[in-house]
């Protein structure tokens, strides 16, 4: 007697898509995990670097340009945590025309070619300007985002922070690629 | 069939064994009447009389009646019973059958058991049901090695633990207490499979997948307090993930460069590892494919 061998092919069938598995609803889970981990660097920012008086009160603002993934990871993180005992507001920016006064820009690869007007726009104003573009340390960032043996670092220019006003930790130096 | 070895039997016995030979006669006779319970009864005795128990014949018969008993059972445990005694009985036969003059039909038997086992491991699968299939799937191995033929399984069991891999996967998506302990179960499975097929397309691709979203899950998990350097350690444990993953994932794009999937994973791998330039190489292609360009 021969008994065929039934190949459930509904699973064979069953799509692969679901397999990776998104914390983001559009699938761009990598996008996500990489603004977790800027995101991170973003709060351990806030942490180690002194603002001056007339930005100690009132919310904490953190500006994007150009990078939603951040901007909404930024966001989450906004609703858990506090700076000192001040609220985190996030804003998605999308020039100077609408940039408020802040504590962090972020401004995304996609509008490196903006960071010379926003240096400018910003001279004098205490905003840790935060890029993600070769270069850019020397070009007015103060901090700019590095990719180094494929792990997320960043460089740290403190002239340019000590323009804004900005005092940087020792500890956050030490841990910084620093670019004069 | 039981007919001629109703007659095979009464003509190759001696006197001495006459007795004990017409009683498996009779059951076989018992079985082409229909009486399968009757048959049992006396293949049972024969088999453990001294006479009859090592003999092929007299297993081969006992083994044709449980699997008579097999087929026409209604409950679960009573159907599982009977075949696993068919089977017992059937490979019985074909070790005692030093002249292999019952190989053939040994073999037909049990080959048509293991198709029943596995068929009932595959459809528990359908509802998840893990682990009330494994043990099915267990005794159809045995039955292949019993029946020295697991090579011809070969393609039976990739099928079954791609199946079974996929399901982990469901259940570490859905369990996130046990989430690492499923995906460890799903690793097992394809390893399996490329073990015995290497250019496995699901098994590549899947286990990519595995390593990827082990990463992912690490990142997503990450606590805002941690430290610069432990932050640092996480990197370091994706990336090592990330580089785990890579070669089954352009594995599996080699073996389908047609397929979105591959590209897709290999687009997640690339922006992990910060290679943004291979991650815009994999966009430029995924694009090309949607828009039925060239590659």
């Amino acid at each position: 007697m021969v008994l065929t061998y039934k190949v459930t092919s509904w699973f064979a069938l069953a799509p692969v898509i679901f397999l990776v598995m998104a914390f983001s609803e559009d699938g761009d889970d990598y996008k996500v995990a990489n603004a977790k981990i800027q995101s991170i660097f973003i709060w351990n920012f806030s942490r180690h670097i002194e603002w001056p008086d007339g930005y100690r009160t009132g919310d904490f603002v953190i500006a994007v340009m150009g990078n939603s993934y951040l901007k909404n990871e930024l966001a989450d993180m906004a609703k858990i945590k506090k700076v000192g005992n001040r609220t985190i507001s996030v804003l998605a920016v999308n020039g100077i025309d609408d940039l408020p006064k802040c504590h962090i820009l972020y401004v995304a690869p996609g509008h490196a070619s903006m960071v010379a007007t926003i240096t400018g726009y910003l001279r004098g104003k205490s905003t840790l300007i935060v890029t993600e573009k070769d270069g850019l340390a020397k070009e007015g960032a103060v901090i700019n985002f590095v990719v180094v043996n494929n792990k997320q670092k960043f460089e740290l220019n403190v002239s340019n922070a000590e323009k804004h006003n900005l005092k940087i930790s020792s500890q956050l130096s030490a841990l910084a690629i620093l670019v004069r | 069939m039981m007919k001629k070895i109703a007659i095979m039997l009464l003509l190759a016995c001696s006197a001495p064994l006459f007795a004990q030979v017409q009683v498996v006669n009779d059951a076989v006779s018992f079985h082409e009447a229909g009486n399968y319970e009757k048959a049992r009864e006396l293949i049972d005795g024969a088999v453990q009389h001294e006479a009859t128990q090592g003999s092929a014949l007299a297993w081969y018969v006992r083994g044709f009646i449980y699997k008579e008993l097999y087929k026409q059972a209604g409950d679960t445990i009573a159907r599982n019973a009977y075949r696993t005694v068919s089977v017992t009985s059937f490979t019985t036969s074909m070790q005692l059958d030093t002249d292999s003059v019952f190989r053939a039909e040994n073999l037909q038997n049990l080959n048509y058991l293991a198709a029943t086992c596995y068929n009932d491991a595959v459809l528990l699968l359908q509802p998840g049901n893990t682990e009330a299939s494994t043990p099915l799937y267990e005794q159809y191995l045995g039955i292949a090695t019993a029946a020295d033929s697991a090579e011809n399984y070969k393609a039976k069991i990739m099928e079954y633990k791609l199946i079974l891999g996929l399901i982990y996967m469901q259940r570490a998506a859905d369990d996130t207490l046990h989430r690492k302990a499923f995906m460890e179960k799903a690793r097992a499975c394809y390893t399996e499979v490329l073990k015995y097929d290497p250019d496995n397309f699901s098994a590549n691709y899947r286990m990519g997948i595995l390593y990827y979203n082990q990463a992912v899950d690490i990142i997503r998990d990450l606590d805002y307090e941690i430290e610069f350097y432990i932050l640092d350690n996480m990197q370091d444990t994706c990336i090592v993930l990330a580089k785990n993953s890579l070669p089954y994932m352009l594995r599996a794009y080699k073996l389908d460069s047609g397929k979105e999937d591959p590209i897709k994973g290999l687009m997640g791998i690339y922006y992990m590892l910060n290679e943004k330039d291979k991650y815009n190489e994999y966009l430029k292609r995924l694009e090309d494919l949607k828009g039925g360009g060239k590659d």
